[in-house]
């Protein structure tokens, strides 16, 4: 689920999803299901990070639990669900990214009708008071301002400033340092004002 | 140098705090207003710190700058998970389906060699009792080789050759 601001919630606490990946481990489906239903926001926030079109994000956030599923045996609860999930969605994106090697930007034109329908409809869940042609317009103006950035700073941002995700959250799932985190953050950070003001944003 | 490490030291500890300054005052709309949740320690760093302060700033404005985005998180619907579980059938009915032709071949070998030995044995003694036939005769051997296109045969000896190109003289 969302919360009101549109970020996805805070994943289920790993000690409710020990148990269902222990009966995911012994195939019952309705455990993997249950699983599949607490993380896809999130997943889909992690691919969103990465990929810009919505029919990638959908991709490969269903590739990502059928990669999950089979692999469900070996994974030995050392680390949380989430993290394991996140870290296969963020290398499935990137190995998607190497196949396309180049990363189409996705505008408003590029969405056929249903499909701006949906992403007008999902933000208008969660921005209130903006106009619809403003939240598009605020997308696009952010899609071109990350242009700049490297792909795993690109993710930090969206992760933190779209997404909610704690500075530790984001360790987690890139697999670095928590204090890494912070300074890459600033940096990005940076880089992005800097940007904004060339372009007189 | 002392002075300056513990600058550096105040300058990390602002950097830190403001983070989680900022995740404790998401409707801020002003740089003052967001610098309020920090210790007035902090508050009075930044003021007086002008690298400490750009950094706050430049938090601030990436927060404007992405006021407005959407997540993506909402965009997986209430069909994901059903979708997400067909799949799963539908792998694993093909790997059922794989696992079945693998798990057939050993029911077949052992038929199958029996059936490769038995034509083994009937082609070798028919090879070893089968009967050697003479090689045919060449029958064209001797004979003058024909024409189609050519009016006079060619010469046969060469006394014919001299014969022909004094007639022709």
């Amino acid at each position: 689920m969302t919360d009101v601001t549109g970020r996805a919630n805070r994943p289920a606490s790993a000690a409710d999803d020990r148990e269902l990946v222990r009966r995911a481990q012994r195939e019952e489906k309705e455990a993997f299901e249950e699983l599949v239903r607490r993380h896809q926001h999130r997943v889909f926030a992690v691919a969103g990070g990465i990929l810009r079109k919505r029919e990638d994000v959908e991709d490969v956030a269903q590739q990502v639990f059928v990669k999950a599923y089979f692999s469900l045996k070996r994974f030995d609860q050392r680390a949380a669900f989430s993290t394991w999930l996140y870290k296969i969605t963020v290398n499935e994106c990137w190995d998607l990214l190497r196949k396309k090697k180049v990363r189409p930007l996705l505008y408003e034109s590029d969405l056929n009708e249903e499909q701006a329908r949906q992403v007008v409809t999902s933000e208008e869940k969660g921005i209130r008071g903006l106009d619809i042609s403003d939240r598009l317009e605020a997308r696009q103006r952010v899609e071109r301002l990350l242009e700049g950035l490297e792909e795993r700073d690109r993710l930090m941002l969206v992760l933190k400033e779209v997404e909610g995700f704690s500075i530790e959250e984001i360790a987690e799932v890139l697999d670095l340092n928590a204090n890494t985190v912070k300074v890459r953050l600033f940096r990005a950070r940076r880089r992005i004002v800097k940007q904004a003001r060339k372009r007189g944003n | 140098m002392r002075d300056l490490l513990k600058k550096d030291e105040e300058c990390r500890k602002l950097r830190e705090s403001l983070e989680d300054a900022a995740a404790l005052s998401p409707d801020a709309v002003s740089l003052e207003e967001f610098l309020e949740g920090l210790p007035s320690a902090q508050r009075a760093h930044a003021a007086a710190c002008g690298n400490c302060r750009e950094t706050a700033t430049d938090l601030f404005a990436v927060r404007k700058i992405f006021q407005g985005v959407g997540s993506r998180a909402e965009e997986a619907g209430p069909w994901f998970a059903t979708r997400v579980m067909s799949a799963i059938a539908e792998r694993e009915e093909d790997l059922v389906q794989r696992v079945g032709l693998w798990n057939a071949v050993p029911r077949f070998a052992s038929r199958l060699v029996l059936a490769s030995a038995i034509v083994v044995v009937a082609a070798s003694t028919w090879l070893y009792e089968k009967p050697v036939s003479a090689p045919p005769k060449q029958a064209s051997m001797g004979a003058a080789p024909e024409y189609l296109f050519e009016l006079n045969p060619p010469p046969a000896n060469d006394d014919e050759v001299l014969v022909s190109l004094a007639q022709k003289e």
